[in-house]
């Protein structure tokens, strides 16, 4: 069988496209990047931007194939680069360029992977571009099938990633108490039941909710993660108002990774039927739901460093291969908010940037007072931007003297250069806060991010 | 490209804080005037100095942080721009 697969250098799309391979399918990957990706050799490949190519575009991608599965996606756990719309454009848009294209060339069998709750009048733009995009595939004249699984595990996906990006080890604050509930499935288990959708009749038609074996909290699942890391965790609840207070508010900073609709979507579960365990919709598919890998097994096996480990454990016929690194292209977005989230942070402290401006502020005020290197007039010039920033962040506007005089009362003892320290730590303080600033502007304003964004779409 | 959004976000940083500091702050500068009163009836001629010094407001001073902020950050702004259409050509 002539198998597109979109989005199929992704975190479940790896997945799919090496169960597929391996059950005798011609696959051919389209993503925008799919040379990147570590997939079989005899995978063929098409480059292709859902959101940049019209219809044409995309038929001749699809053209020649029997069946196409629909896997291109952005993460509901982060905001994606260019804001909420991108769902809408991506998701629906996307959807209805492929099936537009499906129609038009023939293609017989469309699986779409959608998600647990997909709704048109849902509570957040992933839900509502979900639905909306249900509705395309069902509407179309193709024999279409539609998964709705609720948050998938394993390597090179982002559950774990947004779960330790959203607490801390020992001690940590979760909204609400971390009480939303959701049912993960691993991807070596959800991989088989796509490839089934692709190949078997009886799918055609059907709209499957799939979740894994057990229900967890998201504070169960923070505490398994840290248990088999070998922490333990306490969580603090955060009250939900304060939670949609923080999470609103950061989504007005430009690139911060999460905002109000992570808040809403942490107000409902993420499960099926309530988690149910007879409304799996598995056992559609030959499996019995306490068959499904746990995600604890998982953590326990290799997945404590998930993303980091790039094995993939393969089908639930116990396959193991070593399928090298992922090219997460339904993931990027999230795997990029949340390493580059944490690593800014980190950089934004002694990062090199940071650290130069720093040195430079205070060589340029203390330089003078040993070496006569300010003789040429020309030299003098360099003395401004110290001068200016003693000026009006340490004994001017903002005053940051007055917390060296406060420390010097409060602890005895001869400070000979206790204004001088305090003036170089305000040095640093404004060396942070300048490249923050510079981050942000070139987030929000910058030239290259014109080209960064572009590239980063799925 | 990094050290041209520092320079950018420390030129905006310093040129709105100096603005702001300008328009938030008050500085005062005293100044006084003589007047002298000459008597010329006396052998020797005397004069009686009368000076009034008085405190006001800075105007001067305040509108030169201000511009010189808005300058600062006017700079970082046209790096921005500049950027952005080297980027686009």
């Amino acid at each position: 069988m002539q198998t597109l697969v979109a989005g199929g250098t992704g975190f479940v799309g790896t997945a799919l496209v090496c169960e597929l391979t391996a059950r005798g399918h011609d696959v051919t990957v389209l993503a925008r990047t799919p040379e990147d990706a570590d997939l079989p050799s005899s995978v063929k490949r098409v480059a292709c931007d859902l959101l940049e190519a019209d219809t044409e575009d995309v038929r001749e991608a699809v053209a020649g194939h029997d069946s196409v599965v629909n896997l291109v996606a952005l993460s509901p756990l982060f905001t994606p680069s260019g804001g909420d719309e991108m769902h809408e454009r991506l998701h629906l848009g996307g959807t209805e360029k492929l099936v537009a294209a499906a129609a038009a060339e023939g293609v017989t069998r469309f699986v779409q992977m959608s998600a647990l709750g997909a709704d048109p009048d849902g509570p957040t733009h992933y839900i509502r571009a979900k639905g909306r995009a249900e509705a395309v595939v069902r509407d179309s004249a193709l024999e279409w099938t539609i998964v709705r699984p609720s948050v998938v595990f394993g390597d090179g996906g982002e559950f774990v990633h947004f779960t330790k990006l959203l607490t801390t080890p020992y001690v940590t604050g979760l909204p609400g108490g971390g009480k939303t509930r959701f049912q993960p499935i691993w991807v070596g288990d959800l991989a088989p039941m796509l490839a089934d959708c692709v190949a078997d009749p009886e799918h055609v038609g059907q709209t499957y909710e799939l979740g894994g074996p057990e229900v967890l909290t998201l504070a169960d699942v923070a505490a398994a993660i840290y248990t088999a890391a070998g922490k333990s965790l306490r969580i603090v609840p955060v009250p939900m108002p304060m939670a949609k207070l923080g999470l609103t508010l950061g989504g007005l900073i430009p690139g911060f990774p999460m905002g109000a609709d992570q808040y809403r979507s942490l107000r409902f579960d993420n499960t099926v039927g309530g988690g149910d365990p007879e409304a799996n919709e598995v056992r559609a598919f030959g499996v019995d739901p306490a068959d499904l890998r746990t995600f604890e097994s998982y953590l326990a096996s290799d997945g404590g460093d998930a993303g980091t480990d790039n094995r993939t454990s393969g089908s639930r016929g116990g396959r193991d291969t070593d399928d090298g690194p992922q090219n997460s292209s339904d993931a990027d977005d999230r795997v990029r908010a949340d390493g580059g989230w944490t690593r800014g942070v980190r950089s934004l402290f002694v990062g090199r940037e940071t650290l130069g401006l720093f040195t430079f502020l205070s060589l340029a005020w203390g330089l003078p007072a040993v070496v006569d290197i300010y003789s040429a007039p020309v030299f003098r010039l360099l003395f401004i931007p110290s001068y200016l920033v003693s000026m009006v962040v340490y004994d001017g506007f903002v005053g940051l003297e007055n917390v060296t005089y406060a420390v010097q009362n409060a602890v005895p003892g001869e400070w000979a250069y206790a204004w001088d320290a305090g003036l170089v730590v305000t040095f640093y303080l404004f060396a942070v806060a300048a490249v923050l600033v510079g981050r942000l502007v070139r987030n929000r304003f910058g030239g290259r991010r014109l080209v960064e964004s572009t590239a980063s779409r799925p | 490209m990094s050290l041209r959004y520092t320079l950018v976000g420390g030129m905006l940083l310093l040129g709105l804080l100096l603005a702001a500091q300008a328009l938030l702050s008050t500085p005062m500068v005293t100044v006084e005037e003589c007047t002298a009163t000459g008597v010329a009836e006396a052998t020797t001629p005397s004069s009686t100095p009368d000076c009034v010094r008085y405190t006001e407001r800075a105007w001067g001073q305040q509108l030169y942080l201000f511009v010189l902020g808005l300058g600062i950050a006017g700079l970082g702004v046209g790096l921005v721009v500049v950027d952005r259409r080297l980027v686009r050509r």
